[in-house]
């Protein structure tokens, strides 16, 4: 168990807050380049309501309530000097700063004392990142994934009913998957005869977890493996605070991990489909977006997939799970050294200091890579196939055009140097 | 669900006690281990351990109440 105390302490993202304020050190995204267009659009984001606007090629966020009288700054209209409330035509430059008051006598000065909370955007990989913490603010982190061309991406997005920490817990506990993913996913696809699960159900024999610069990296070995797999040589990075990279075999994803407020996350699961091989895939108009359903027509969680899967152990626990009522074993050591890294990471950020993973230092943010295994779970096309159909890239508008680019990766791999071909296929 | 007062509930598990509290204290440099060091609880078997991290000395460790002492028997001569 945890104390309820320290439980507050580690769940609470809201403005004042330690872990809120710990939590503002970083980017977050809100939305996809694609769902901003001409009309602002409202977000939550760390406890605080937002709007976004397009202006040209900047980004505009301003606090959601007008602060004259607080309607939603979600209907305003956009203009060449900022934007401006839809009720008595307030507006506010990019700053915030109130620069017209159409309803006041002309020669008032009231407006030079009005400004609006407002923060910063960026765009990058089809996404749209906020800043919410102080000046000056830490470069938006140029992830591998991010910036890599010559592949497909697609972006699943759900907004879930919890705790973000509830999330990120589970990128540190790897036995899930064989029950989770593996024996549960059986039980359920069993009552309605649909295919079993195989390679995720192989059993868990070691587990280990290493601080990197950018957050944990976990390793595994599973039944029948050794420590010359990738998955343990390698391994994958849960990304420092909110974010898990994950993949194998060609398809390679973030989970990221947005603390909307202290009882919503919104989840987006952002792929890359790069396989190796010889192939040209044409830059893609814009990154498609879609929603990942966890819900079935009765209101049950739809568990038949892997990512539902997870959605339903994460909500389930609760709101925010109640980590005074828990009993924690020697295999969540993984979950503790997480809640432990987040407590020295409060710390540092009391005393004055960056926590881990802020990137300020322009030279090394051209490209990051981070670790990820390709051979994962010892191969590579048998996690794809299962990550695939049974993952939430099922619902993507672009599955076809993924699998056709996955064969035509193999074909160019099978045509040339056949070293490269995966032989547990 | 209706609203009721009173505690739900527990079922038997390995703690009959509220473990808030049971480790207070830094076995290395005596602070307090108050919510800004971390005390957790977990089991290994029928061991209970609290992994600790103080704030004040940045140790880590973990504390084992412990009951019996048990040990092997050396061979003897
Ligand atoms: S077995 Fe872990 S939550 Fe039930
Ligand atoms: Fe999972
Ligand atoms: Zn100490």
């Amino acid at each position: 168990m945890l104390t309820t105390e320290l439980n507050e302490r580690l769940t609470r993202v809201g403005p004042g807050t330690p872990m809120g304020t710990l939590l503002r050190h970083y980017w977050y995204p809100v939305a996809a380049t694609s769902e901003l267009g001409p009309e602002p659009i409202q977000r939550r984001l760390l406890g605080e309501d937002i709007v976004l606007y397009r202006k040209g090629d900047e980004i505009g966020v301003i606090e959601a309530q007008c602060p004259h009288r607080r309607a939603s700054m979600r209907y305003a209209i956009v203009e060449e000097r900022g934007i401006r409330c839809g009720y008595h035509g307030w507006l506010y430059g990019m700053d915030g700063q109130c620069l017209e008051q159409p309803a006041e006598p002309a020669s008032s000065t009231f407006k030079d004392r009005i400004k609006a909370v407002t923060y910063r955007a960026e765009e990058l990989g089809g996404l749209i990142f906020v800043y919410m913490g102080k000046d000056p603010a830490p470069l938006l982190p140029r992830f591998d994934l991010f910036v890599w061309d010559n592949c497909l991406r697609d972006v699943g997005h759900a907004l879930l009913p919890m705790n973000w920490l509830q999330v990120m817990e589970n990128s540190v506990d790897p036995h899930h998957v064989e029950w989770l993913h593996g024996h549960y996913m059986n039980f359920v696809r069993g009552i309605s005869g649909e295919q079993q699960a195989e390679v995720l159900m192989r059993k868990h024999e070691k587990i280990a977890f290493d601080v990197f610069d950018y957050g944990i990296i976990k390793r595994r070995v599973l039944e029948g493996m050794t420590e010359e797999d990738e998955d343990w040589k390698v391994g994958h990075p849960l990304v420092f605070p909110a974010m898990l990279r994950v993949g194998g075999g060609g398809h390679y994803q973030f989970q990221i991990r947005v603390p909307v407020d202290d009882t919503h996350t919104s989840h987006f699961w952002y792929d890359v489909y790069k396989p190796d091989g010889d192939y040209i895939v044409a830059p893609q108009e814009s990154v498609p977006l879609f929603e990942v359903p966890i819900y079935d027509e009765k209101g049950d969680y739809l568990v038949d997939f892997v990512d539902g899967q997870d959605v339903m152990a994460w909500a389930s626990q609760g709101e925010i799970a109640d980590r005074s009522n828990e009993h924690l074993g020697k295999s969540d050591l993984g979950v503790i050294m997480l809640r432990r890294l987040f407590q020295e990471q409060l710390d540092q950020v009391e005393g004055g200091a960056d926590p881990l993973g802020v990137v300020r230092d322009e030279s090394i943010n051209d490209c990051i890579t981070l670790p990820q295994e390709k051979k994962k779970f010892g191969t590579g096309a048998g996690f794809r196939y299962e990550f695939l159909t049974m993952g939430q890239c099922r619902y993507s508008p672009i599955a076809q055009d993924v699998l056709k680019l996955f064969e035509e990766a193999e074909k160019s791999l099978a045509g040339g140097d056949a070293m490269h071909h995966d032989a547990s296929v | 669900m209706p609203e009721s007062a009173g505690a739900a509930p527990r079922g038997e598990t390995a703690i009959d006690d509220d473990a808030q509290g049971l480790v207070g204290f830094c076995p290395h440099c005596g602070a307090e281990l108050d919510v800004q060091s971390f005390v957790q609880e977990y089991w290994t078997a029928d061991e209970r351990v609290f992994h600790v991290w103080c704030e004040r000395c940045r140790y880590v460790f973990d504390v084992r109440p412990t009951a019996r002492v048990t040990t092997h028997e050396p061979a003897h001569e």
